[in-house]
């Protein structure tokens, strides 16, 4: 009886330590064109608890488990989940195919929507499906994501017409934009109304307001990280779509079925056709136009190897001629990005993923000013640019299924030419100004551990970047940390640190913020931008995961901010460097945001709401006083509906409303004393300039009135019997023709405004096949 | 659709027409402006007026005839300042002295005490002289370079220079000499800008850099001399049709004359110059047509409850025409 006791005793001993663990691992794909699905979800369940994560941007998933019959799940929105018990005796790859749903309902994604103990590879982001990009309502007939980012909460465009997005009170250049992981400098078309991105060709959309990783390079308040497609790996597809503003192509394909493919598209503006038409027989001409074109090549080399390689280049260019035979002037300026990426993606082992990359970038700025007679010649060009080449190594460690370490390094080379002036009066060059190029280095590693642990999740990461620049560098350790708890199974809460360093500047014009503004170095004499942000939230998803709410606040404070002096002027001239034209100071932004999604059913969307404040402060500036930062918007609205009548009709709306932008207006004319010295004849401007004047009593003492619009759009999409898809698109930006105004300037006594864009009606045609 | 009603998308296309309109925008209520500017070479004297609504732009700006006004030196109280209508200010008959700190209370009824402090900085020894540049054959244009040397330049100075001649309007002759100064016609004139030549380096509006107009108001001492810059003073001015030749300067009768000014300003006024100029220039970029490119330029002021100027400054006039350089 004891021997038999015994027995078993050392059969179910030998049982329970006997069973071993191994991982499944591979890559999460559509199934109809074999693009790699980022954040798909891998689970499975071990006594009667899920456990899994999700894929990391290059679709790759791992999963420790024990020996056995495991039941294996994937699932992500838009997809049917995968199911399928395996028998589990030794590691394995499961590549897993994700079949779309019929209806795409439900496209905006916290990423922390979840099962209980599923935990994503990455925290406290918002992510945008492509499909999504296509559906909201569109401007002049073309889909564009950056105009879709700004109905999230805490972030927003300028004003109509100008460039750059800002996040959580920050100012353009602190956003770290990245295309397949390159940075993109200017990243608009058309002054600011169309992104430079061919939403056609986008896959996926991250946003990092908070907790942002030390993967990325330091930008002060956001990275928004853009996934382009890969390419159909089974099949051929080209689309056309025409617009009343440009006309785009997208065309894909397999290289060699299932191992390789591509993928590439272009777009161009046809209004420079039309102000030719517009223009023709006239003296004066007015011109502008715009392309952009992508292109990317994907490899999958073997099991353990994929590559790719990626291009992309965009262009604007803006002129207005006149030539009546005595007088010829033209003024002009055209910029443009452009980038080039290679990768190399290597699964060491099971547990362990590595991501090499190359990539080049550029974005150039050119303005040209000339005035000829017969007697005089007058000319000024403006050139500047900024470049980088970078080398980045990650790889992804997974110990466990509640454990990620990500490590790597990075070193950077990049070029600035800020300032090239030259100045021709006459035949004579009367002045170059020209500030050398300005090469800086950087290398840096980063750290990353994520960890998730009875109902907490923690990341702590750290990124240390050692930059140099002329004789100067400067070593910083940026760390961040996030932690959030789930309460319950659709309840969560989360706290979240970051301190970041920016190692460039954006000088932007206060008044206008355009391609014209100046991508500058920190130097020996302007140091990096600083920042620490805290910020906290909650979140809840209803059970049958139709609605979620989120509320965050945070509080952000940023040092070595820089701006123009007053009285500085962008027009350069020829006396002083762009250092001497700035002040340095700090600024302080905090805020409260909700957001409220319904995520399935015909009829989807979003509510969001944040209330914030944004300020800065100079010595030099506004007396030393804090001022409001130019783009604070207390309170900022969005609303989008996105209602699916059936596979054929869709329409969306979207709503808009934000605070308006704060300027600096004159409070009334002022009388000034002459001094005796000055009270003669001659010299007539000064003399009336000093007697009466406009009083600017502050920095950005006005508010514009509210911003508010309306957009909708209808699609319709029809199958032919060639088996093409055509779909017509009606959209109606501003709806109710509400004149936003763009700018404030005085004329003949009295105060006018001029307002960008009023209701503007189009239609547009897209063809698949 | 099969059917597309033309008529609604053309009314809306129609609407879309007015982008450029008239905003909506009233300014503050009126504000009480003090502007006094104390200089020993003349009596002490204020103006009180009100703004006016912007963008009006008119020079009649309405006068406060009801203040008090209580002036203190060195912290003592001196003297109530008394409203002229002639003069439409509050004036006292003395003059103020350099080295010594003026503060002003000022009761305007149902306004708050408005208050100002300024100090008349000492004025250096300071001479002058010029040098010729660029004249052409005619001899009827031509610049001159004045120098200006201190006999101490202290830290805390802030320079400004400028520089008028007194002239009259040249008459022609038949015969020898062959012209003459109309010595009843004397008139003072501004011929230069103001340029500040600051000691102090100035991290507050320092840009001078406004593209190619390039007026150069603001050029720093270099603290190793006692020289500043080399001032360009034009002889020759298109506004009034008169000039001086380069020889002519040497030789000038004794009621005409071309001087250096030179006054030092007090922090107040240095600042609130700066900010005047700058606007001035921002103002009249092109044709008298704003910049829109420039940053906005706060005006300094230093009157408590109110605005405007209440400073003071230390002047020389030097005469240039007779003081070629060595």
């Amino acid at each position: 009886m004891r021997l038999s006791f015994l027995l078993l005793f050392i059969v179910i001993s030998f049982s329970c330590f006997g069973q071993n663990t191994y991982q499944i691992n591979g890559y999460v794909t559509d199934s109809l064109s074999g693009e790699v699905l980022i954040g798909a979800y891998v689970y499975v369940t071990i006594n009667g608890k899920l456990t899994g994560l999700a894929t990391n941007k290059y679709g790759f998933y791992t999963l420790s488990v024990k020996e056995g019959a495991i039941p294996l799940n994937a699932s992500m929105l838009g997809y049917h989940t995968f199911q399928e018990t395996l028998n589990v005796t030794k590691d394995q790859t499961l590549n897993i195919r994700l079949h779309p749903k019929e209806y795409f309902l439900k496209e905006v994604a916290v990423e922390d929507k979840r099962d209980t103990s599923i935990f994503s590879n990455d925290l406290n982001f918002i992510s945008i499906s492509g499909k999504t990009l296509l559906k909201t309502p569109r401007f002049a007939g073309e889909a564009d994501a950056m105009k879709t980012l700004q109905f999230l909460p805490g972030i927003k465009q300028g004003s109509e017409g100008s460039a750059g997005l800002h996040v959580r009170g920050g100012s353009p250049d602190q956003n770290l934009i990245l295309l397949d992981g390159v940075p993109v400098y200017n990243i608009y078309h058309a002054f600011g109304y169309l992104s430079v991105f061919n939403t056609e060709a986008i896959k996926d959309v991250r946003v990092y307001k908070s907790g942002i990783s030390s993967r990325y390079e330091g930008r002060l308040s956001s990275v928004i990280d853009i996934t382009l497609k890969e390419g159909n790996k089974y099949s051929a597809k080209k689309s056309f779509t025409m617009s009343p503003v440009s006309g785009s192509f997208l065309w894909e394909g397999p290289i060699k079925k299932e191992k390789s493919s591509f993928i590439l598209t272009g777009r161009r503006t046809w209004m420079d056709v039309l102000f030719k038409l517009a223009n023709a027989g006239k003296d004066n001409s007015k011109g502008y136009n715009f392309y952009d074109i992508s292109g990317k090549f994907n490899f999958l080399l073997n099991n353990k190897n994929s590559a790719f390689v990626s291009f992309y280049s965009s262009g604007d260019k803006f002129y207005d001629r006149l030539n009546d035979g005595s007088t010829k002037s033209e003024f002009g300026f055209k910029w443009g990005n452009h980038t080039l990426l290679g990768r190399h993606n290597y699964q060491i082992s099971p547990k362990t993923f590595l991501s090499n990359l190359v990539f080049f970038s550029r974005y150039h700025f050119h303005q040209k000013d000339l005035y000829k007679t017969s007697t005089s010649t007058q000319e000024r060009e403006i050139t500047s640019y900024i470049q980088d080449i970078n080398l980045r190594s990650q790889i992804e460690h997974f110990p466990n299924n509640q454990h990620k370490l990500t490590g790597g390094v990075e070193l950077g080379l990049r070029e600035f030419r800020p300032e090239l002036v030259h100045i021709v009066s006459g035949e004579t060059e009367i002045g170059t100004k020209s500030v050398a190029q300005t090469f800086t280095k950087s290398l840096n590693f980063f750290l990353e551990d994520f960890i998730t642990f009875s109902g907490f999740e923690l990341l702590l990461s750290s990124r240390q970047s050692l930059y140099s620049v002329g004789g100067r560098n400067y070593f910083h350790i940026q760390p961040h940390a996030l932690l959030s708890y789930q309460i319950q199974r659709n309840w969560k809460v989360k706290a979240a640190y970051d301190e970041l360093v920016q190692y460039l500047h954006l000088l932007t014009n206060s008044t206008m913020g355009q391609p014209t503004d100046l991508w500058v170095p920190a130097t020996e004499q302007v140091a990096p931008q600083r920042s620490r942000q805290f910020s906290v939230g909650t979140e809840y998803q209803t059970p049958d995961k139709r609605y979620s709410f989120s509320i965050d606040g945070y509080l952000k404070e940023m040092k070595n901010v820089i701006e123009y002096k007053e009285g500085a002027n962008y027009l350069y001239g020829i006396d002083e460097s762009w250092e001497e034209k700035v002040a340095i100071g700090k600024g302080t932004a905090k805020g409260i945001e909700f957001l409220a999604k319904k995520n399935s059913g015909k009829f989807n969307g979003w509510f969001a709401y944040t209330l914030a404040n944004s300020t800065r402060q100079f010595e030099e500036i506004n007396n030393g006083e804090k001022f409001p930062y130019k783009y604070d918007r207390t309170h900022d609205l969005s609303v989008v509906g996105i209602y699916d009548f059936n596979k054929k009709n869709q329409f969306s709306a979207a709503f808009t409303y934000n605070t308006g932008n704060a300027l600096t207006l004159p409070v009334a004319t002022i009388q000034h004393p002459v001094p005796s010295f000055a009270q003669f004849g001659g010299a007539s401007k000064i003399k009336e300039f000093l007697s009466s004047q406009p009083l600017y009593t502050s920095r950005n003492n006005f508010r514009m009135p509210a911003y508010h619009r309306l957009d909708l759009s209808y699609h319709h999409t029809k199958q032919t019997k060639k088996r093409r898809t055509r779909t017509w698109i009606i959209s109606v930006y501003n709806t109710y023709n509400k004149l936003n105004p763009y700018f404030i300037y005085e004329k003949d006594g009295k105060i006018r405004q001029y307002a960008f864009f009023p209701i503007v009606p189009s239609v547009a045609y897209k063809l698949e096949f | 659709m099969k059917k597309i009603h033309f008529v609604p998308l053309l009314l809306f296309l129609i609407l879309s027409c007015e982008l450029d309109k008239d905003f909506d925008y009233s300014s503050n209520e009126d504000q009480i402006v003090l502007n006094g500017l104390l200089c020993p070479d003349s009596l002490i004297s204020i103006k009180v007026s009100k703004t006016l609504p912007y963008p009006n732009k008119s020079n009649s700006f309405p006068l406060v005839e009801n203040a008090s006004i209580k002036l203190y030196e060195n912290g003592l109280y001196k003297e109530n300042l008394l409203y002229s209508q002639e003069k439409q200010a509050y004036y006292l008959e003395e003059y103020p002295e350099a080295g010594n700190t003026y503060s002003i209370e000022v009761v305007v009824p149902e306004y708050p005490l408005i208050s100002a402090t300024t100090t008349i900085p000492e004025m250096e020894e300071v001479s002058a002289c010029y040098t010729p540049f660029n004249i052409d054959q005619t001899m009827f244009r031509g610049k001159i370079f004045a120098t200006v040397n201190f006999s101490h330049v202290n830290k805390e100075d802030r320079y400004w220079l400028g520089a008028v001649s007194d002239y009259a309007p040249m008459v022609f002759l038949d015969s020898p000499p062959f012209h003459y100064y109309d010595s009843t016609e004397v008139k003072r004139r501004w011929v230069v800008s103001l340029y500040s030549g600051s000691s102090v380096f100035d991290n507050f509006n320092s840009t001078s850099d406004t593209g190619l107009t390039s007026y150069s108001f603001y050029t720093r001492m270099n603290e190793s001399t006692k020289d500043i810059f080399n001032l360009n003073v034009d002889l020759f001015s298109f506004e009034t049709s008169y000039f001086y030749t380069y020889h002519t300067i040497k030789n000038l009768p004794s009621y005409l004359g071309l001087y250096l000014v030179v006054f030092n300003g007090s922090p107040e006024y240095d600042r609130y110059l700066k900010s005047t100029v700058l606007n001035f220039i921002n103002s009249n970029f092109e044709n008298d047509t704003p910049n829109p490119f420039v940053e906005p330029v706060i005006n300094y002021s230093n009157v408590v409850n109110g605005k405007g100027i209440f400073a003071g400054y230390s002047q020389r006039l030097l005469p240039l025409h007779n003081n070629p350089c060595k």
